[in-house]
């Protein structure tokens, strides 16, 4: 399956990140199978797939971590496999877990690795400086890495693996056990360094992070790439797969309306049910109802409950979320 | 200069914009550099000379001498030394024989500093590197741009680093024994040297273990068989330390001892050595070459057991019984590591391939080298050949021109000296049959793992290169375990030989070389009779390996290379806008 890269803005330059028809395979189980898609510079590109999708198999192949059974993965046009210290130079990856060592300070820690990646007196303590200053990690330079909470040791995971200044970034789970603020906090970080014009492949479980802040996302379930798209374009392909005709027209395919009214719920309730012959939800205020139909029809609608009466506060279509669409794409399967 | 400013002139990975709740602008950095410019005179020199090492070596040592382990290691060390040197001196009074004092007090401290040397050292660099795989960080380091073999040198220029501070606490401890008479330089020089040795051999035993050890089982299982193995050194440690201190070598026995001593040294140095390119191997990506280094280690370490050999017999003459089973346990020993060489992947990656030699000559030198099964199972035969064939030359040259090392055939009981045909007859019958048994059961061996490898590889597994060590243990087993070595020891000239011992190249050895009895002979037969036709398969079905063609270097990597190469001389360009005290001085208060 080779999904064609939809991004128009930057069709001009080469692509950053490649996999070309990667398969990885443990035993019986196939961990990736034939996933080909692109990363362009300055596009943030989300990975999104239940638990054993392939998502982290794939990342380390890209990552010089794993060799790929077939296929290859390419960063700025190297190959993982046949020039991975190049791949290496360009690349930072922050994976899933944090791995820290003892008796090392976040300084010591960050030292450590812009003196593996080969940077030495001036542009080393540039680079400490600069990732420190980014990550707001100055502030806590002195202390242990293995006392730091879980938002720290994200910003040190970044920090490491921007301490070489890479091209491309893949960061596996990197929202995973934040709270809100360091959450709002890594999305305009990651949102700055796209602008910068690096590359980032993001995975994670937070479907509604990664619908604003991706450019792209795929969709990966058992090995296999399910979609590749704009989050528009991965919205309105769940519509039409849910709708089952396949076209990739748009459908009136049923959606939700949410009607908040200021009282009498029940009478609008069972006013809507004759009317639409619908099954109705009433959540507080809200009243929540399956609606197939064009604008012009939702326009008359809310016209009619004006008409009879009923004190009608707000009334909008429920916009399909990411989730939706992962939802209707996958099926759940685990491998 | 403000932060603003500061900020505008150097060069910055993240976009200079940023802020994120005011990091960057917040101070933060200002009073990062300010530790820094805390830092003395001497501290930063010490940072602009770490540069010019390891960073693997600067964290480990930043971590060891940071953590309790060490801590209490000094503290163990100093409280023994001092409980040990009252002890010592109790029973001295006036007129007590000072002389043997420094004896005494030598081997007690070098009983103590093998608790650090042998015992504590070793292991801490085992759970330095199995740590890092316990922990998830060996991934972040292995993607870095240092290669496999910086990272293993760190780990172990770190121990190093810890044995020289041990040394140095008990520098002047052993300097009183030095002092107290009893104690020569020469025995002195041993203990120092002879530590300092075993350590760093342990040390990479240690690291090879660990690279192997990836998951938390395989970890507890080799940290328990480490523990023994070096509870066990330590007590050969203690008995070393003894002997050293109370049995000083007369001037006259220097040499000989000096040889004696080379013998072990030199096989656990080039040991270590293969010992830390298998660890560098283990952990390299798959992709890299894993194999060169190895052959040229073991290579290495065969011509340096042929020398040693040779020097021995040029000194003591040699015994026909001690030759052959050094050569036959020479031969088990490549048996071991050849087993482990034809086990490797069998495609040979485009990065290799780019590095494949190209010229006529190179080809003809350096083909045997390269990664593949096929080419390790040329090697090894090569190797073996090359041994025995070294033997021969070095016989005949000693007969026709009087040069070389004096080996004594007659003592082998093959020939006499100033007959040709005896001393060639005698040293080549002495090699056939030593490349026949080696090159029958590394058939064996080799064919066992390659259907193994094939069947792992049928079902998408990979094959753990250490367990070819198993098949060559069997073969080991079958053919001198068991009725091979017990009856050479104790019952050698009294077991009956028979065809039953066809396969037992000990015994066979040892049959040809004393006494030349005619069973032997059709024994050789038989051998060579099922040897030759395999070894004539094996090599024909082998030999296109050899022939692979190398791959050009794309045009873009030439041009990188080049471009790093440039840049590793003379510095990125930005490296020479400010020197690091202008740094410093950019955030110092109320100086521009």
């Amino acid at each position: 399956m080779n999904f064609a890269p939809a991004s128009e803005k930057n069709s001009g330059s080469g692509p950053s990140i490649e996999f070309d028809q990667l398969v990885k395979t443990f035993g019986s189980t196939t961990a990736v199978d034939k996933v080909s898609f692109e990363v362009y510079p300055g596009e943030v590109f989300g990975f999104i797939g239940p638990n054993g999708a392939g998502k982290t198999t794939s990342m380390k192949i890209l990552s010089t971590l794993e060799t790929p059974d077939s296929g290859s993965a390419r960063v700025d046009g190297f190959c993982s496999i046949n020039d991975p210290e190049r791949v290496r130079r360009r690349l930072g990856y922050m994976p899933d877990g944090f791995g820290s060592y003892s008796n090392v300070t976040c300084e010591e820690y960050l030292d450590f690795f812009a003196r593996s990646y080969g940077l030495r007196g001036k542009n080393r303590i540039h680079s400490l400086r600069n990732v420190m200053g980014f990550t707001q990690l100055d502030l806590i330079a002195q202390k242990p890495t293995n006392g730091l909470s879980k938002g720290m040791k994200q910003r040190l995971c970044l920090a490491r693996a921007l301490i070489h200044n890479p091209k491309v970034l893949v960061l596996d789970e990197p929202a995973a056990g934040l709270d809100p603020r360091a959450r709002i906090e890594l999305r305009e970080m990651i949102a700055a360094l796209a602008d910068d014009g690096k590359s980032l492949l993001i995975s994670s479980h937070i479907l509604t992070e990664l619908a604003e802040m991706c450019d792209r996302v795929a969709i990966i379930e058992q090995g296999g790439l399910l979609a590749v798209g704009s989050v528009d374009e991965i919205l309105a392909r769940g519509q039409n797969q849910g709708s089952g005709d396949g076209s990739g027209e748009a459908s009136n395919e049923t959606g939700q309306l949410v009607v908040q009214l200021l009282d009498d719920w029940s009478g609008a309730k069972t006013w809507i049910e004759e009317e639409l012959s619908v099954t109705v939800r009433q959540m507080g205020n809200n009243l929540q109802f399956p609606f197939s139909g064009s604008p012009e029809d939702q326009a008359k609608l809310l016209s009619n409950l004006v008409q009879q009466g009923f004190p009608v506060v707000s009334f909008s279509g429920k916009q399909r979320s990411l989730e939706d669409a992962f939802l209707h794409v996958t099926k759940g399967r685990v491998q | 200069m403000t932060d603003e400013k500061e900020n505008e002139s150097l060069p910055s990975p993240i976009p200079a914009n940023v802020s994120l709740a005011g990091g960057a602008e917040s101070g933060g950095v200002a009073d990062f550099l300010m530790a820094k410019e805390g830092e003395t005179k001497f501290e930063k020199w010490v940072d602009q000379i770490s540069d010019f090492f390891s960073s693997i070596l600067v964290k480990e040592t930043r971590q060891a001498v940071k953590s309790r382990q060490f801590f209490m290691t000094l503290m163990l060390l100093l409280s023994l030394v001092i409980l040990w040197t009252f002890y010592a001196l109790a029973p001295t009074r006036p007129g007590y024989d000072v002389d043997s004092l420094g004896s005494l007090m030598l081997s007690g401290f070098l009983v103590i500093l093998g608790i650090p040397m042998v015992l504590i050292i070793p292991y801490t660099t085992f759970r330095s590197l199995a740590e890092e795989y316990e922990n998830g960080t060996i991934e972040m380091v292995l993607i870095t741009t240092m290669k496999p073999w910086q990272i293993i040198a760190g780990k172990l220029g770190s121990a190093m680093l810890q044995v020289l501070v041990y040394l140095s606490v008990l520098a002047p401890c052993i300097a009183l024994c030095y002092l107290l008479r009893g104690v020569d330089i020469t025995q002195l020089w041993y203990a120092i040297g002879g530590g300092v040795v075993v350590t760093m051999g342990l040390c990479c035993l240690a690291i090879a273990l660990a690279s192997a050890a990836d998951n938390p089982r395989v970890i507890q299982v080799l940290s328990v068989f480490l523990i023994l193995g070096l509870l066990i050194c330590a007590w050969f440690w203690c008995f070393l330390s003894y002997s050293i201190c109370f049995y000083p070598v007369s001037a006259g026995q220097q040499s000989m001892v000096n040889l004696m001593i080379a013998g072990p040294m030199l096989a656990w140095i080039s040991t270590a050595v293969i010992l830390f390119f298998a660890a560098s191997s283990k952990i390299a990506f798959a992709s890299s070459n894993r194999s060169t280094m190895l052959r040229i280690g073991v290579t290495a370490q065969v011509i340096i057991y042929v020398g040693y050999l040779l020097a021995c017999g040029s000194v003591f003459g040699f015994h026909k019984y001690m030759f052959s089973f050094a050569s036959v346990v020479a031969m088990q020993y490549l048996l071991v590591v050849g087993s482990m060489m034809v086990a490797c992947h069998t495609g040979m990656s485009p990065r290799v391939r780019r590095s494949l030699p190209t010229t006529f000559i190179q080809r003809s030198l350096f083909s045997l080298y390269m990664p593949g099964p096929g080419r390790a199972f040329l090697f090894m035969i090569g190797l073996t050949l090359g041994l025995s064939t070294t033997l021969v030359m070095l016989a005949l040259g000693h007969h026709l021109f009087d040069v070389g090392f004096d080996i004594d055939i007659r003592a082998m009981g093959m020939g006499s000296r100033n007959n040709f045909t005896a001393v060639d007859a005698g040293l080549s019958v002495f090699s056939i049959i030593t490349n026949f048994f080696f090159f029958l059961f590394f058939f064996c061996v080799t064919f066992l793992i390659s259907r193994v490898v094939a069947w792992r590889s049928k079902h998408r597994r990979p094959f753990v290169v250490e367990l070819a060590i198993v098949p060559a243990a069997l073969v080991f087993l079958a053919t001198a375990g068991s009725y091979g070595i017990a009856p050479l020891v104790f019952q050698a000239r009294r077991a009956k030989f028979d065809f039953s011992q066809i396969f037992n190249w000990y015994r066979v050895q040892y049959m040809a070389v004393g006494t030349g009895s005619g069973d032997v002979f059709w024994h050789l037969a038989i051998i060579g009779a099922i040897t030759l036709p395999l070894l004539y398969f094996c090599i024909r079905y082998a030999i296109p390996d050899l022939t692979i063609t190398s791959m050009a270097v794309p045009d873009r990597l030439i041009e990188e290379d080049k471009e790093l190469k440039r840049e590793r001389i003379w510095g990125t360009e930005e490296a020479h806008e400010e020197t690091i005290d202008e740094i410093f001085a950019a955030v110092r208060p109320g100086q521009e």
